[in-house]
């Protein structure tokens, strides 16, 4: 049984170090990417299944009974989260074409990262895999050989391990306060009511940091760019989640999280938001600006966690998931859009709407569900926050999403309207991009399909993992 | 109480130091208040005992020792905290030997930051169609 | 309604755009459209309908987009889908609104509802919507869409621009009109916004000189007209005869401007003239239409103003003067359209060699001309849909028979000022420009591209401010954020109880004292050495607090950093000083003593009061009994917080692969090695055994002593160090197990993690270790999974490390 509860760190990290083994056979570790990459998916499938099945899984390691071992929490919402990461991490793996031999093994790296964090049930551990997504995501910077590149690895590298201390630092001081470290034994021994503003906020500053929260979220635009396609698909995809989600597990479920704290990361949500969507509009390169709609949607998500109740934290759920998926997609079909036109910067491309329709209608399913047009599944995130909103009368945050909204709109257009519509400034051969590159949008945009044709079952299982929040 | 005293003093070198513009000072400030935070936690072992938590020969429990759990975490974190600084000390050798002068300063502006003008819509739109649209060339009542 | 134009559309489409390669996306796109107009209208759910409505948008922005290679379609195409989408979002957050004041998201049950509301909150609501619809039916404020979106193909056009989207926005006023009537503000601002609209578009229609916008300016009026009869009460018939109307008479217009747009190349009206001779179905077609929308006897048209004029006989004074401005004026465009390409007018004019563009693009106008005036001669046809539709607005009424007599007063003067505007056309527009020029400046399109120009300006001044790509600004921003957290009010301070002995204090002031160096001097030697020392007193320190384990590990680590880095340094050549900075920078200094400060502080407020010894007490009664170690430290690390160690263990190997692409394959060295020495050659072998067979006794008796794979992995990268410093690091490389660093820290993950499996195979769960004694003959020897575990962790600290050591050591020489 506990299987299904480690395999999420499991399968990816027996990945990672095979893969590393037989680094010199390129052939060979592609194969153990892909078979990983898949294993991943069918546990993630499985442990689903289970939990659906018999409710919420608290595997405590080593036979040691929690509080004193770690615990795992594969609870609806673990669950959740790890089966979207097995789906980018197998798109991913698709997407990767000829590249240094220890890519494949930090991307594991990383998957195992967050498959830790998404299960974990103790403060301390939680810790641990932030700092092995820290390393992979250095590791997978560090790859670079451009200058840009390597000053991008410099600062994600700076600000991230003083994010990791300042993390590391509030649960040291959580510990001294309470003298315990698993998610359940904290819930139930809260903080004494004086201690709980400072510590919980210096928790939440580490986390909005790693979330890419205003104004702490300069790492994401000065590093992203510096990557390839399919990497930077999986950074956008789960890096700031993982962030999010922690903020969400802690302030939301562990702790008795103080209304003035929640309230803060809600204004920060919503500067967050501005600032991320009123930065991409100024840029021109197309990965530039998705890196600036990350952080435009992390806001929202944000908002969606001061909302500290169990609806709120399900449509924060549901816009978690879809923009994980819908991100990830997005960046695929940038690397694709920069193959096949020639570029990544919109003023020198053009026309792909008559040279490939395929590529336009892979951009429309995200595209559009990133703005939020009905039926897709960006609408639904949307229209269940803003439900929300309106319910608890937050009339100012409703606004700003209402205005986010259009000048998302905007920018998506502009993107539209630059790479597809108009004509390409200098037509020359266009470039053709991996099978796999495809394969993987395909899946994604599969998968953004059917969380908008079919967002009920998500939604209820979003409401029992909202419930379930609280260890 | 000493040992609050110095660890707020090593970390405040260590973030001192990682407000420098030269990279070597930056990765070590860090390195530095690493070790000031491994301080902050073996702290929070609150130091009643002297006793290294080893159970001694004859017995089964414990006696009183130094608090266990900071120590197992302080370790996990030092481990941790020596990867990290290999790694930068790798990546700042990188950049050192690569930036030719041996001195590498920080990185200024963003390096493909899209110039200093604005992303202002190109003249592509028509001149605005105001209330009043221009009227087009077009003769006219004589 | 709209099937039938929409029919009539398809099969003109099919004539107009004959031969274009695209026709048939055009086909796709209209069918999407369609459907969108369906299900708006049908729709009787909140998120139904705002599905319907976004649709139209999108699909109406690709249409109006369809010549897309002209930069001005895409710009006219992206006004009017930010216009009508922003509308669309106010619309949205306005239905979420009253459903959620209703309790309902059912449309007909929430305006029923709406009466019953309280005024306030449901006025709002009710607000957002009414702007919503007012951005889809181009009413002012939000009219300027419409005229710029004539950049679509004339099919599109018609069936967009006059007879079905832009009525979207009067549908959804009037199914509103049957609760909202109740609230105060609604029928005012409808009748005024209307009567605006109305007036206000059609004497924009005299500022255009481009047949096709001034149709569009005239449908805008219409629009108003529309909005103004919801406004009023009783007029609901009167709204569902105009609705129809002005589809009959508006979509033949738009294939007459198509046509001759097709024909002769243009559509401006100043030119051409006498178009009669050479197509006259379209001049037909044109007529027939004409003559429904002056209001001619003997038209639908005309019963449509029968009709109104009764509604509108109990109305405000501005509406009617506005209804009078819109009714001339209509007259002159409806003659316009008809009469001036057909027939002669003065000024030039010219009869390019034109001819009638096909069947097909003949046969609908005719028809749909016809249609007005069949339905005009016999109104009893259309009368039991109008009189549903009215109904279905909530309101009563019969389409009266023409009272043709009565009307004919009003008519002939109408149609007298009508015939003045069309003859003074030309002057009217040229007065209209000159003033225009004056009063340019202020408009709504203006205002809408200084918006949309804004948003980038804003992001201009936005963005460089936060991310100047200077590093340090970045960190010193987080850790001031980092810093505020720290210093939130606390509570009470309270002084820890323990007492210092003179060791503890000793090595406090040698860890200060490394600080203070590091922080002062400049040499980056001494930084280094400064860091160092800080580490040292940490163990030292650690020794007289009683954690062995912590001291041993951390007096490995800082050395064999402070060896590595030193050597790393020499060999690099690296400037002595670093960067020349300024003596004392105050800024990062206060920053830093309050982020130091704000450390102690919370320490201070956290560690006041007594720990709870639970978990220490757990560990250590449970620590031999049940896990089989004396070392309480190495037992948590091993078996109690196992899988953190694994974590940690992974981020040690990655950090390995990660830091690989930065360090050069270490090459067997070439030029003249390090430390050239022999003596230390002579010892170099010996010694490397020796902490080797240290390394494995520390992992042996990790778990009753101070010691543990760590501490172990540490030793044994030591003596790879050694290696590589004293002969080669590709040799020290060589002589690892598995002969890769990489392999080998690979392998030890991959020892420790399955170390946790075999307890699977017993029904335990994953990392619960196993014991069992092997009988050696003269000792018990206990074997577990323990030892394997933290021989995976050795073997995944060795290998990493030295594969750093050797790395960092063959860097070329500066």
């Amino acid at each position: 049984m506990s299987l299904w509860a480690v395999a999420p760190i499991a399968v990816p990290l027996a990945t990672a170090m095979l893969a590393a083994l037989v680094a010199r056979r390129r052939r060979l570790q592609a194969a153990v990417g892909l078979a990983g990459a898949l294993a991943g998916v069918a546990t993630a499938v499985g442990g689903a299944r289970v939990v659906a099945l018999e409710g919420a899984q608290r595997v405590a390691l080593g036979a040691w009974p929690a509080p004193f071992g770690i615990e795992l929490l594969f609870d609806a919402t673990a669950a959740l989260l790890v089966v979207v990461t097995a789906i980018i991490g197998l798109a991913t793996v698709l997407s990767l074409d000829v590249s240094p031999p220890t890519t494949r093994p930090l991307v594991f790296g990383l998957l195992a990262g967050v498959g830790g964090a998404f299960t974990t049930g103790d403060l301390f551990n939680l810790y641990v895999w932030f700092e092995v997504i820290l390393i992979g995501s250095l590791g997978l910077l560090a790859l670079g050989t451009r200058t840009d590149q390597r000053q991008a690895t410099l600062k994600a590298l700076v600000l991230g391990v003083f994010g990791t201390l300042v993390l590391l630092l509030a649960v040291g001081l959580i510990y001294a306060a309470t003298g315990h470290l698993n998610y359940a034994a904290l819930a139930a021994a809260p903080l004494a009511p004086s201690l709980a503003l400072p510590l919980l906020a210096t928790l939440a500053v580490a986390l909005l940091a790693k979330a890419g929260a205003f104004p702490l979220f300069m790492w994401l635009p000065a590093s992203y760019p510096a990557l390839p396609a399919p990497v930077l698909a999986l950074f956008a995809g789960l890096l700031t989640k993982v962030g999010v989600y922690a903020l969400l597990r802690t302030l939301g479920g562990v702790f008795d999280t103080p209304a003035v704290l929640l309230e803060a990361v809600g204004w920060v949500g919503v500067a967050t938001m501005i600032a991320g969507v009123l930065g991409a509009a100024w840029h021109w390169d197309l990965r530039r600006i998705l890196a600036f709609h990350i952080i435009s949607q992390i806001g929202y998500l944000l908002v969606g966690v001061s909302l500290a109740t169990p609806s709120g934290h399900a449509a924060t759920l549901f816009y978690t998931v879809h923009h994980i998926v819908v991100k990830a997609n997005l960046f695929l079909v940038a690397g694709l859009i920069a193959v096949v036109a020639g570029s990544s910067d919109l003023r020198r491309v053009g026309g792909l709407l008559k040279t490939s329709p395929l590529l336009a209608a892979a951009f429309l399913v995200p595209g559009l569900s990133l703005v939020g047009v009905p039926p897709l599944s960006g609408f639904w995130s949307k229209y269940l926050i803003l439900q929300e909103l309106l319910a608890q009368g937050r009339f100012v945050w409703a606004a700003a999403a209402l205005a986010v909204s259009a000048l998302t709109l905007y920018s998506v257009l502009k993107i539209w309207m630059e790479a597809f519509w108009k004509p390409h400034p200098h037509p020359t051969k266009l470039g053709a991009a991996r099978p796999g590159a495809w394969v993987a949008v395909g899946l994604l945009a599969l998968v953004t399909l059917a969380l908008s044709l079919a967002p009920d079952r998500v939604i209820t299982w979003t409401r029992t993992a909202a419930g379930s929040l609280a260890p | 109480m000493i040992v609050l005293v110095t660890a707020g003093l090593v970390v405040a070198a260590g973030l001192y130091l990682a407000l420098s513009r030269d990279v070597l000072r930056c990765i070590l400030g860090l390195l530095l208040m690493g070790s000031g935070v491994n301080l902050v936690l073996l702290a929070t072992g609150r130091f009643h005992s002297a006793q290294p938590p080893i159970v001694a020969p004859g017995a089964t429990v414990l006696d009183t020792a130094a608090a266990s759990v900071p120590q197992a975490l302080v370790l996990t974190a030092i481990v941790i905290g020596l990867a990290l600084a290999c790694f930068s000390l790798a990546l700042v050798v990188r950049v050192v030997g690569e930036s030719g002068d041996d001195v590498a300063t920080m990185p200024g502006v963003e390096p493909s930051v899209e110039g200093h003008k604005p992303a202002i819509l190109e003249p592509e739109v028509p001149e605005s169609q105001g209330d009043f649209p221009p009227h087009e060339a077009a003769g006219g009542p004589r | 309604m709209v099937g039938a134009v929409g029919t009539a559309v398809f099969v003109y489409a099919a004539g107009y755009l004959e031969g274009h390669p695209r026709r048939g996306s055009l086909y796709g796109l209209l069918v999407l459209f369609l459907v969108g107009m369906v299900v708006t209208v049908l729709a009787d759910d909140v998120v139904l309908l705002f599905l319907g409505w976004e649709l139209t948008s999108i699909a109406s922005c690709a249409l109006v987009a369809f010549e897309r290679e002209e930069a001005s379609s895409r710009a006219a195409a992206r006004q009017a889908l930010l216009v009508t989408g922003l509308g669309g979002l106010v619309l949205l957050v306005g239905l979420m609104w009253l459903a959620q004041l209703a309790g309902t998201h059912q449309l007909s049950a929430l305006i029923d509802a709406l009466p019953r509301l309280p005024a306030g909150p449901a006025g709002v609501g009710l607000a957002l919507v009414v702007v919503g619809a007012f951005t889809k039916s181009a009413q002012v404020p939000f009219h300027f869409w419409l005229p710029n979106a004539m950049t679509a193909p004339t099919p599109v056009s018609a069936l967009l621009h006059s007879a079905t989207l832009v009525k979207l926005g009067v549908f959804l006023l009037a199914r509103f009109d049957v609760g909202a009537s109740s609230f105060v503000g609604w029928s005012p601002t409808l009748q005024i916004v209307g009567s605006v609209t109305a007036a206000w578009g059609m004497v924009l229609a005299l500022r255009e000189r481009d047949l096709k916008r001034i149709l569009a300016w005239s449908t805008v009026a219409t629009l108003g007209t529309l909005v103004v009869l919801v406004g009023l009460q009783g007029s609901q018939i009167a709204t569902a005869a105009l609705l129809l109307a002005h589809a009959l008479y508006k979509a033949p217009l738009f294939f007459v401007a198509g046509n001759v747009d097709h024909a002769c190349g243009t559509r401006v009206i100043d030119r051409l003239g006498n178009l009669r001779h050479k197509m006259p179905w379209t001049a037909a077609a044109a007529a027939l239409a004409a003559l429904s929308m002056a209001g001619l006897p003997f038209s639908f048209g005309q019963v449509a103003k029968e009709v109104m004029r009764t509604a509108k006989d109990d109305s405000m004074l501005w509406v009617q003067v506005a209804q009078a401005v819109f009714g001339a004026v209509a007259i002159a465009v409806a003659a316009v359209a008809s009469v001036r390409f057909f027939w002669r007018h003065p000024g030039e004019n010219i009869t390019p060699p034109a001819h009638e563009g096909g069947v097909l693009t003949v046969v609908p106008p005719l028809l749909l001309g016809a249609g007005g005036l069949a339905l005009g001669l016999f109104p009893e046809v259309a009368a039991p849909w109008l009189e549903d539709a009215a109904r279905a607005m909530g309101g009563v009424g019969r389409l009266p028979a023409p009272d043709r007599g009565a009307t004919l007063g009003t008519l002939v003067v109408t149609l007298g000022v009508g015939a003045c505007v069309y003859k003074y056309w030309d002057p009217l527009h040229f007065f209209l420009e000159r003033l225009a020029a004056r009063v340019g400046p202020i408009g709504m399109a203006r205002l809408y591209e200084r918006v949309v120009g804004a948003v980038p300006r804003l992001g201009t001044a936005l963005v460089p401010r936060f991310q100047h790509g200077h590093l340090p600004g970045y960190l010193a921003l987080t850790a001031l954020v980092a810093t505020a957290a720290l210093w939130l009010p606390s509570g009470p301070w309270t002084w820890p109880q323990h007492a210092t002995s003179p060791g503890m204090l000793a090595a406090c002031l040698l860890i200060a004292a490394g600080a203070v160096l590091a922080v002062v001097l400049r040499r980056r030697v001494v930084l280094v050495l400064g860091v160092g020392l800080v580490g040292y007193g940490t163990a030292v320190l650690c020794l007289f607090v009683g954690a062995p384990d912590l001291a041993l590990t951390q007096l490995a680590v800082e050395t064999i950093f402070v060896v590595v880095a030193v050597a790393v340094l020499i060999r690099l050549g690296a400037r002595k000083e670093g960067l020349a900075e300024p003596r004392i920078r105050w800024g990062a200094a206060a920053l830093a003593l309050a982020f130091g400060g704000g450390v102690v502080a919370l320490m201070l407020a956290t560690t006041g009061a007594p720990a709870d010894p639970a978990l220490d007490a757990y560990f250590g009664a449970q620590s031999l009994p049940a896990a089989h170690g004396r070392n309480v430290v190495n037992v948590i690390l091993v078996d109690f917080r196992a899988f953190d160690t694994l974590g940690e263990v992974a981020v040690v190997v990655l950090s390995c692969l990660a830091g690989r692409a930065l360090l050069s394959v270490p090459q067997p060295m070439k030029t003249k090695e390090v430390f050239d020495n022999p003596v230390l050659q002579v010892v170099l072998r010996p010694l490397c055994v020796v902490l080797l067979v240290a390394a494995g006794w520390l992992w042996l008796r990790g778990h009753h002593a101070p010691g543990g794979g760590f501490v172990g992995g540490l030793v044994a990268a030591g003596a790879t160090a050694f290696i590589a410093l004293a002969q080669s690091p590709a040799l020290a490389i060589r002589r690892l197990p598995l002969r890769s660093a990489r392999r080998l820290g690979a392998a030890g993950v991959l020892l420790a993690g399955f170390s946790g499996l075999p307890a699977l195979v017993v029904g335990q769960p994953y990392l619960t270790h196993l014991w069992t004694s092997l009988n050696l003959g003269f000792t018990e020897l206990a074997v577990s999974t323990v030892m394997l575990f933290d021989a995976g962790v050795l073997l995944g600290v060795w290998g990493a490390l030295a594969g750093y050591v050797a790395g960092l050591l063959s860097q070329e020489a500066a």
